[in-house]
């Protein structure tokens, strides 16, 4: 147990190191602001221009659904996309992957560290991202003030989405010990896909229904409902533009779903990983690069 | 008796080659596979500095990713300090630790002191034993100025020295250590030598596997060598039987002032094999192969009752650079050109 703290000690060491000093502090804290934040500003200036063409039809409660949902949203990227990076880099930019691997850490626990790293880079941005969008935004200082954060259940959603986001981080960077540094637009892909099936910038019940079912299997459809309930209390009953399949479920119905496709996506991650992990040093692919 | 530090039996490694690849049809007679090691069988002693040498493409770098448990074997079996590299690997890995020259890896954006500790600490080295080593190898390499400095500001060259501490931070009991002087200079190579050398004598149960294709570098280190070839080990021993092998009676060279006499009678001598010389304008060079060493004397004192002036006296030692060509047919440098038309690189 000592062993395998030490090793996510060191790695999320590592992985904050390597994201965090490329730049000097400065202009590290620009970028973690103005990253996740230009993000969001799209979406608000698009809300802005379908509200002006339907003449004020959306509703105002839009605004920071979707720029909550979005800011939540960066944790996945970040995680995910943040796990197969580290892959990619460790084997073919500092290469030094195989020597991880042949050194006594656990090196599950130790991609583990990695994503606590991006974790922390994620959560920062997203707090970031919400604060602003806190002090630019009146709507969201109604929606988040007004029924004030649930601190409780964030912390419920917020514990059990880091242990989601990790798993599906693993099941990526997995895939990636097997595939070329071109591995990681797979996450890339990946997440893309569960932007849009997750209900991040609108409710799920616009999509077809059996595209509905595929992002009711999803642990982050659940994970951002219970986000933006926690953040923002749920769904005033007026506004029915933004109700969804979800609408009659509890905080507890939430979470309990969340925990339970969490832990099978938790399960599948350890298993996929090790195959993954089996394969890779089974064709010797722990230190191919692709010539980068 | 102990048990080997390393040991491999009929140990095989195929690669699957690729064969489809997008818009190119694969070629009808493309191989399906590459053998990189083929049936490789070897004990090394513990305490023992064991050399492979061989041209790349060899099979050298394969042989030690499976040691290091990196890859796996395709057949055969490999061990080391007892333990086996497929179903033991987590218990190996704390004692043993490797060393590949010739790249520049490392975390570009720590320093080198940072790099070091990160993987002393991996090891479960205590911090302050980590920062003693630290100091002290990059006093070996001539890095101590650098421990500050990131890695990416490094050359290539000050990189590969980095690595080469990052190798011995660890204290492993089984070092591997893949071309460790490969692109270095003449006085870091040189210290490089001195270095392992030392660290052998300061602990008699460390053992150290060395790949390199440097003759010099291996019959100067090493107490034992395979000579490894295609995948295959066609000899193993230490240097000098190595090299007894290509040349069976010890030679000399003699060099004897003009109008010298005597040479003509060496032939004759007990314990003389064969003798031959050349006569030149300023010099006759002869040239005797004996069934013994001590048989120089009787060579020498026959030179001087009969008045000859000898200018020059050389034992002809063979190389491994000989023993080499004997064994595969071609030297080691035309191999390494070889390889680089065909053979896979990685192997």
């Amino acid at each position: 147990m000592r062993e395998h703290l030490r090793t996510l000690r060191l790695a999320a060491w590592l992985g904050w190191q390597l994201e965090t000093n490329w730049a000097s502090p400065w202009l590290f804290a620009v970028y973690m602001v103005i990253k996740p934040v230009t993000g969001s500003l799209m979406l608000v200036c698009m809300f802005y221009a379908a509200r002006y063409a339907t003449n004020g039809r959306v509703p105002a409660e839009f605004l920071p659904y979707l720029y909550v949902s979005n800011a939540c949203f960066g944790l996945v990227g970040t995680v995910t996309f943040g796990l197969s990076y580290a892959v990619v880099t460790d084997r073919e930019r500092y290469r030094m992957l195989k020597y991880v691997y042949l050194s006594p850490v656990n090196f599950q626990t130790y991609f583990a560290g990695r994503g606590l790293a991006r974790v922390a880079e994620g959560v920062v941005g997203g707090v970031l991202n919400i604060a602003v969008g806190l002090a630019l935004f009146a709507d969201m200082r109604r929606s988040l003030g007004g029924a004030g954060v649930d601190w409780p259940w964030l912390l419920v959603f917020l514990a059990v989405g880091v242990a989601m986001l990790w798993a599906a981080g693993m099941i990526l960077a997995g895939a990636c010990l097997n595939l070329s540094r071109n591995g990681m637009f797979l996450s890339e892909g990946i997440s893309g896909v569960v932007y849009l099936l997750s209900g991040v910038v609108f409710p799920i019940a616009v999509l077809p229904v059996w595209v509905q079912w595929i992002g009711l299997g999803l642990p982050t459809t659940y994970w951002l409902e219970g986000m933006r309930r926690a953040l923002m209390g749920p769904v005033p009953a007026n506004v029915s533009a933004l109700h969804g399949p979800l609408e009659a479920w509890t905080n507890a119905d939430l979470a309990l779903m969340l925990l339970a496709t969490t832990a099978a996506l938790v399960a599948f991650a350890l298993w996929f990983w090790k195959w993954n992990e089996r394969r890779a040093w089974q064709l010797g692919r722990l230190e191919e690069n692709a010539g980068v | 008796m102990d048990t080997p530090a390393i040991r491999t039996e009929n140990l095989t490694r195929t690669y699957r080659l690729p064969r489809r690849r997008w818009g190119k049809a694969p070629a009808p007679d493309a191989p399906r596979e590459f053998t990189a090691l083929a049936g490789v069988t070897l004990d090394v002693r513990p305490g023992e500095l064991f050399g492979l040498l061989g041209p790349n493409g060899a099979g050298k770098t394969t042989l030690i990713k499976i040691l290091t448990t990196l890859l796996a074997p395709t057949s055969g079996t490999a061990e080391v300090g007892g333990l086996d590299v497929v179903s033991q690997a987590r218990r190996i890995r704390p004692f043993i630790n490797m060393v590949s020259g010739g790249e520049s890896s490392g975390y570009g954006i720590l320093n080198v002191r940072e790099n070091l500790w990160l993987f002393a600490r991996m090891y479960g080295v205590p911090t302050a034993l980590a920062h003693d080593r630290i100091d002290s190898m990059l006093g070996v390499v001539g890095l101590t100025e650098k421990a500050g400095s990131r890695v990416s500001h490094l050359s290539t060259g000050q990189r590969q020295k980095m690595n080469f501490c990052r190798g011995f931070i660890t204290d492993p009991k089984v070092l591997f250590l893949d071309e460790p002087t490969l692109g270095l200079d003449v006085t870091s190579a040189r210290a490089i030598r001195g270095f392992v050398r030392e660290w052998m004598k300061q602990d008699p149960s460390r053992t150290l596997l060395l790949t390199t294709h440097y003759m010099a570098e291996a019959d100067d280190l090493c107490d034992r060598l395979a000579i490894i070839d295609q995948g295959k080990v066609l000899a193993c021993d230490t240097p000098g039987n190595l090299k007894k092998r290509v040349q069976e009676y010890p030679i000399f060279e003699l060099s004897l002032a003009p109008g010298s006499g005597g040479w003509a009678k060496l032939g004759d001598l007990p314990g003389v094999h064969q003798s031959t010389a050349v006569e030149k304008p300023e010099s006759i060079e002869v040239k005797v192969a004996l069934f013994e060493e001590p048989a120089i004397g009787a060579v020498v004192q026959t030179l001087a009752t009969n008045g000859a002036r000898i200018l020059a006296l050389k034992k002809v030692e063979p190389t491994l650079e000989d023993v080499f060509i004997e064994l595969v047919g071609h030297g080691l440098a035309d191999a390494e050109e070889t390889t680089a038309k065909g053979a896979p690189a990685d192997a």
